[in-house]
């Protein structure tokens, strides 16, 4: 499964439509086995929404987020963790630790992950 | 030990920070919280014991934390940051637009240590102000211009009177929401609404389109069709553009209007209607009666009632009130979030003819919603031919104005427009050429 995590430097971003940069992880079982960090500061919320939706993007961690915007990532398919704030690995393992992937077969590999920025 | 007096001013201003209605929070120069009042926690929905310790964005989750933050700004500037709007958005995911100010907080060697923020909570002025709104809403119509206001308050007698509207108005100032208006208030609303435009259908083919047409009729009639005017029984017919109507169909109209039945082509018994005429036009009927392009019994048949919107122009200050309704609208429609238009977008507009009226402004902020990627809507979200016609130089610089100032602004430059002379707009306003000029020259509004 994909997660992403809006950025603020190492932090998780407090905000999700202003956030500068997304992490990107592929995870299986409780490992991540690929990371990509990428920027995406030039898009409005519902563009940011539409990447998510593009990049397969499964489950969101994140900080703030709008009602609006946590019913349109959900209307996607989209799974919205908010109210999350921290360094980004801790608060990813303590994500995973609670409610995570846990034990749960991993889904089919989604696609490749977005090309860096250029 | 007794209290030193320091020590009990100490304490009186935490009860005083305490007491006030504005969040205050005090935040070290890593952005650490250390304070954190009872109307902080209110606003924001962390308990103080959630807040104290945390890094101010993880606790106020704010648009401007990253990349705007205002304390970063009065840390680098030495300088306080006064009323900057933000939005927050609460524990519960709520979003609280909030005006945020910043002070420096230093110790008794004078160095500094951090800051203060406090801010306000705007929900409350928001919601008075779409309370206002409302107040200012019929049917599906806004406006707060007296004459629109007068037409409102009509409008409920007119539509339960049953009698023809002729409703007269400029392209885009809002003439077939009247004619829903008047449909939703009178006795026949369960009835149907049936529009016809007399400008979009070919002369050729509006008598069957009004009328219908019976099997046989002509070649191509291979079966019954119902006109318009059938379609409408029971209910209202709205017609649109009937300056276009056609002189030959004038008159078969207006043996409908009159004697309450009609017959569809081919056919040899008429058909009882009971249908509630209301049409509209941007054309002057009394001038095309003097030309003869309309018949006089007919103008007068269809206008029982009047009903007179006025330009955009003429009530330039619902151009506010209009833009919030349609923002609020696109942000349904296109699934957005944008807050608003910038002060400088708000003085084009206002400055802005409009000759396509109330239609010509959704358009623009059309326009600029796909342009638009941020919150709010600024002056390069506008397209480029109304900005080559408002150019901004002759468009009232308000950003250092007050909102009171501001509209004083607006209100004496439209007077200005309109009558041309100082004295009049004096006289209009009821105060002195003096005070007039004092007040020009504050807006910058001399020549």
């Amino acid at each position: 499964m994909r997660v992403a995590v809006p950025l603020f430097n190492n932090r998780i971003s407090p905000h999700f439509c202003t956030s500068g940069e997304v992490l990107l992880m592929d995870i299986e079982g409780k490992k991540i086995i690929r990371q990509r960090r990428t920027y995406w500061e030039e898009l409005n919320p519902s563009e940011k929404i539409g990447k998510l939706k593009q990049w397969g993007v499964h489950t969101l961690l994140c900080g703030g987020i709008n009602a609006f915007n946590k019913n349109q990532l959900q209307s996607h398919g989209i799974e919205v963790v908010s109210e999350l704030r921290g360094r980004v690995e801790e608060v990813f393992e303590r994500w995973v630790r609670q409610s995570g992937p846990g034990n749960t077969s991993p889904e089919t590999s989604p696609d490749p992950m977005p090309s860096p920025p250029r | 030990m007794a209290k030193t007096v320091k020590e009990k001013f100490s304490e009186i201003c935490c009860k005083v920070i305490e007491s006030v209605t504005e969040g205050v929070i005090a935040v070290d120069l890593s952005h650490k919280i250390h304070f954190f009042n009872q109307a902080a926690e209110k606003v924001t929905g962390f308990s103080r014991e959630e807040a104290m310790g945390s890094y101010c964005f993880d606790i106020l989750l704010s648009n401007i934390c990253q990349g705007l933050c205002v304390l970063d700004e009065t840390l680098r500037l030495k300088q306080g940051v006064v009323n900057k709007p933000a939005i927050i958005i609460n524990k519960k995911g709520k979003e609280i637009p909030v005006s945020i100010s910043t002070s420096l907080l230093t110790d008794e060697t004078g160095q500094v240590i951090g800051g203060i923020e406090t801010f306000r909570d705007l929900s409350v002025e928001e919601t008075l102000r779409r309370e206002i709104q409302k107040s200012y809403t019929f049917e599906n119509m806004i406006s707060k211009n007296v004459e629109m206001q007068k037409i409102f308050s009509i409008l409920p007698d007119v539509a339960e009177s049953g009698v023809p509207v002729l409703i007269q108005g400029e392209s885009g100032t809002g003439k077939e929401l009247v004619a829903r208006a008047i449909h939703d208030l009178s006795p026949v609303r369960e009835g149907p609404f049936v529009e016809i435009n007399c400008a979009a259908i070919p002369d050729t083919l509006l008598e069957s389109e009004f009328s219908g047409y019976v099997k046989g009729a002509f070649t191509d009639a291979r079966m019954d069709k119902h006109g318009r005017i059938f379609l409408a029984d029971g209910g209202t017919l709205f017609l649109d553009e009937i300056g276009e109507l056609p002189t030959p169909l004038q008159a078969k109209l207006l043996r409908v209007i009159e004697d309450r039945e009609l017959t569809p082509l081919g056919a040899v018994k008429p058909i009882k209607v009971n249908v509630r005429f209301v049409s509209a036009t941007n054309r002057d009927l009394s001038m095309m009666i003097d030309q003869g392009l309309f018949r006089k019994d007919l103008y007068f048949r269809l206008n029982v009632a009047k009903v007179t919107l006025p330009p955009l122009r003429e009530r330039r200050e619902d151009i506010p009130l209009l833009i919030d309704y349609f923002i609020e609208k696109l942000n349904v429609v296109r699934k957005k979030d944008i807050a608003g238009v910038s002060p400088e977008v708000l003085t084009i507009l206002m400055h802005y003819p409009f000759p396509g009226n109330v239609r010509e402004l959704e358009n623009i902020l059309e326009y600029a919603f796909i342009l638009c990627k941020g919150k709010i809507i600024e002056t390069e979200h506008l397209p480029k031919e109304l900005l080559e016609k408002v150019p901004l130089d002759q468009a009232v610089d308000t950003r250092s104005l007050s909102p009171l100032e501001r509209s004083e602004a607006q209100t004496i430059q439209e007077l200005l427009g309109r009558l041309g002379s100082k004295t009049e707009v004096a006289k209009e306003l009821g105060i002195s050429r003096v005070t007039l000029w004092r007040k020009l020259k504050r807006f910058g509004l001399t020549d």
